[in-house]
């Protein structure tokens, strides 16, 4: 360790977003050569720290220092100016170029007008070899190499800019453990050449075992700064758990029936592995679990999307052999989607008709007219029953979808499903994006649904949430189901469940 | 009051292509001498017959997203086998027809099954059977036309009802009240929609995304052939090279009527509204003595414009 050097200060740092407060009074520093962990939930606000910091976003007030003066990031490429390099979660490699190309974009080496490609392959060249990547040749094209390599190529374009801090944003989701190791040695490399590297993640172990210092953020504000040598796990899921905001939760009834409904054997395929799940009527089950556990690979597995390997899915006792969405809606299990933007919802459509999709594939009578025709009137009837009752703010059923807030688009996503009367449904992430009112009033819907006695699975990476709104908790990680939950259990001990 | 202006502007978009076809229509009576005559008016149907069967296959695959280049390969295709058929294998013309429109059928089908299954995108994939399907018709008859079919044929052509109306114009009417019928009260209408706008959405609603995809394009090579036995019929001879550049035609058609490239946009009343257009559009150039180079810049225009106008309505509306 060679420096003792305050390379980075940030100062009462706040940034609002359109009715929330992201960040507020965020203050801490970072030394050169040494690693920080910047830890914390989803929603913490570490990626917005760091995005003002990489100039992709304003700050509202506060200030920043780099080496003990004010600085005014205004954009990336600023950002690159002063020495600071990021290295994001997905990767953002330009897949048809090939390695050297990636690696000097935006600052090829330009020779008599010309690109200089044999310069370029020698700042490649020189930056794989930094980074101990002896498999990888300049040349090969970015789609022929593994996701971790390709992490290492965008390491390396970082390096490029010969950058004094360094910004890791989760860089271990999607790797191998093998994999892993080889990062953590390019970190420590980075530390002995005396960069300040800002490392962020979900997995504690790596955090302990990688980290100098550990900054734990909470709800948009810095909660504890200290040596990690005076850390342990049981101290930082200490710091990092929100208190449960009872009162924004529906009053908790159990409705849970006798009857199964959706059962798994020993479901897997190459990313899930050999899980069993039990939801009864009238029970919501939540699964929980770090981004990669598996927990949306699983409910993909339950509907037919994803193709399994092995095991079987039993529905009222039965098993059931299903190969698609079709199969798994006939079955009376429907799934609402995480992204409903990109794969929930037909956005230049109509309330209506979005609402009435699933229906129309099961011939519903609430939307058939005489057979073969569709019954405009019934879609419009069942479109304004479904609105009143999920509360959907428009001004008609024929809206267009874009044009409703996020909350409400979601609304409409879950209404589709509940109207084509699926006796299990499966949320993922049912309240990403939306704001808190709207957040109420899915958790108001889930508990009814359950009411009605439906037998519910949510997905989620928000603790508190399951915990309001489950009768019982499993825990994902890795792909595997690690164990089974009250819905009372402390969130800490739900949390220490992810880390396994 | 938001409600009602938004209201008003959708009709008025969609009487404004109308406008535009009542206008040109109006020009065309004062500036066009023999515009306005029954001949004349029988010309413009008998003409328009084919593009507006033609569109109807178009506009299905369009609000999909997709789009099918194979259309005037799949004429030409038809037009030179059943005059073989006819001709020199001596089966008799219903058979030959029907078989011939079947045919079309499994060419859609084949474009469908590599879109929707090999993945390989619309553009290509119906580019590649044109290649394919017109050189099996050059290649069957030595590139020669067949003339000397059966005087039923020219007969039915000049079907002549209540005066002015031909009856293969009938015929593309009854299949453009089918089309619309299948398109606006039907779950396969909401299916095409569904897909064009989001085929992601639309498979975790439930619907079999790639068995509609080829269904929607085995309609398209349906109707195209139908299309290529008529042109058969108004030419009274098989000509393998008939249908060239009419998919183009068919593709302005759907798009002057409001149908979208970017998917899950368009109806079959816009698509035969764009196919007058574009038939009015030539019939009166012509009349006026414009020569041909000329009417092409003027559909190119027409074509351009009428895609500019619906992106300024569009950025209105969001």
């Amino acid at each position: 360790m060679t420096g003792e050097l305050i390379v980075i200060e940030f100062k009462n740092i706040r940034k609002t977003f359109p009715g929330t407060v992201a960040l507020d009074d965020v203050s801490f520093t970072a030394k050169s050569g040494e690693i920080t962990a910047l830890l914390g939930q989803n929603g913490a606000g570490k990626s917005t720290l760091m995005k003002i910091l990489s100039g992709a976003y304003q700050k509202d007030s506060g200030s920043i220092l780099i080496d003990g003066t004010l600085v005014e990031i205004m954009s990336p490429i600023d950002a690159e100016n002063r020495g600071i390099g990021i290295v994001y979660q997905e990767l953002s490699g330009l897949p048809h170029l090939t390695v050297s190309e990636n690696i000097v974009i935006g600052r090829d080496p330009v020779r008599y007008g010309f690109l200089d490609v044999k310069k370029q392959r020698e700042i490649a060249g020189m930056m794989l070899e930094r980074l101990g990547a002896k498999d990888i040749s300049p040349d090969q094209r970015l789609d022929e190499l593994s996701v971790s390599q390709q992490q290492i190529c965008e390491i390396a374009k970082c390096m490029a800019a010969n950058p004094r801090i360094v910004i890791f944003d989760e860089p271990t989701t999607s790797l191998t453990n093998r994999e892993k190791e080889k990062l953590f040695a390019i970190m420590k490399k980075m530390r002995q050449d005396g960069l300040t590297v800002l490392f962020i993640t979900h997995y504690l172990e790596d955090a302990l075992r990688m980290s100098d210092q550990c900054v734990i953020m909470k709800d948009g504000r810095v909660v504890c700064s200290s040596p990690m040598v005076e850390m342990d796990e049981k101290k930082i899921v200490g710091h990092m758990i929100t208190q449960r905001m009872d009162s924004f939760f529906p009053e908790y009834h159990s409705y849970i029936t006798d009857h199964v409904a959706l059962e798994t054997r020993a479901l897997s395929d190459h990313v899930v592995h050999d899980c069993n799940i039990q939801v009864r009527y009238g029970e919501v089950l939540g699964l929980s679990g770090l981004i990669g556990a598996g927990r949306t690979e699983l409910a993909h597995l339950i509907i037919g999307a994803r193709k399994s390997t092995d095991g079987q899915v039993l529905v009222d006792g039965s098993v059931r052999h299903i190969h698609g969405v079709y199969d798994a809606l006939c079955c009376g299990i429907a799934y609402i989607s995480e992204d409903r933007r990109t794969d929930g919802l037909n956005l230049s459509m109509g309330i209506d008709f979005n609402l009435s999709l699933s229906s129309l594939v099961l011939k519903s009578q609430r939307v058939m007219g005489k057979p073969p025709f569709v019954s405009d009137e019934r879609i419009w009837n069942m479109a304004e029953e479904i609105i009143g009752a999920l509360a959907i703010k428009c001004w008609s059923p024929k809206q267009k979808v874009s044009n409703l807030s996020g909350g409400n688009q979601q609304k409409v996503s879950i209404g589709k499903m509940i109207a084509s009367g699926a006796k299990v449904l499966i949320f993922d992430e049912p309240t990403k994006g939306i704001d808190v009112s709207a957040k109420a009033k899915v958790y108001e819907i889930i508990r009814e649904l359950a009411r009605e006695g439906r037998a519910i699975i949510v997905i989620s990476s928000y603790t508190p949430e399951l915990q309001g709104v489950c009768d019982r908790i499993c825990v994902m990680s890795r792909g595997r189901i690690i164990s089974d939950f009250a819905r009372d259990t402390a969130e800490e001990e739900l949390m220490l469940a992810q880390q396994r | 009051m938001n409600d009602i202006k938004k209201r008003v502007g959708a009709a008025v978009n969609g009487i404004g292509i109308i406008a535009v076809l009542v206008i040109l229509c109006l020009f065309f009576c004062v500036e066009a001498p023999g515009f306005l005559s029954v001949r004349n008016l029988y010309y413009v149907l008998q003409q328009v017959s084919v593009v507006g069967i033609l569109v109807i296959g178009q506009t299905f695959v369009i609000i999909t997203k997709g789009i099918d280049l194979s259309q005037g390969a799949i004429i030409g295709f038809s037009s030179i086998l059943s005059a073989i058929m006819i001709v020199h294998m001596g089966i008799p013309v219903g058979a030959t027809f029907c078989l011939i429109i079947v045919l079309g059928g499994a060419i859609g089908l084949i474009n469908g099954f590599l879109v929707a299954k090999m993945n390989i995108p619309p553009m290509i994939a119906t580019l590649g059977t044109t290649n394919a399907v017109s050189a099996i018709a050059l290649l069957s008859c030595n590139g020669s036309n067949i003339y000397s079919l059966p005087a039923s044929i020219k007969a039915f052509a000049s079907i002549k009802l209540l005066g002015f109306l031909p009856g293969i114009t009938c015929i593309m009417f009854a299949l453009l009240i089918l089309a619309h019928i299948a398109l606006s009260k039907t779950r396969f209408g909401r299916y095409t929609y569904a897909i064009g706008s989001n085929s992601v959405s639309a498979k975790f609603s439930g619907i079999k995304v790639e068995r509609h995809l080829i269904e929607v394009y085995t309609i398209s090579g349906f109707v195209s052939a139908i299309a290529g036995v008529i042109m058969v019929c108004r030419l009274n001879s098989g000509v393998s090279t008939a249908g060239d550049g009419y998919e183009m035609n068919s593709i302005a058609a759907a798009v002057i009527g409001g149908a979208s490239l970017l998917g899950g946009e368009g109806t079959i009343g816009g698509a035969l509204i764009g196919a007058l257009i574009m038939s009015v559009l030539s019939n009166g150039l012509q009349l006026m003595g414009i020569s041909t180079y000329w009417q092409k810049l003027f559909v190119g225009v027409v074509l351009i414009a009428a895609v500019l106008v619906d992106n300024i309505r569009r950025k209105k509306t969001v």
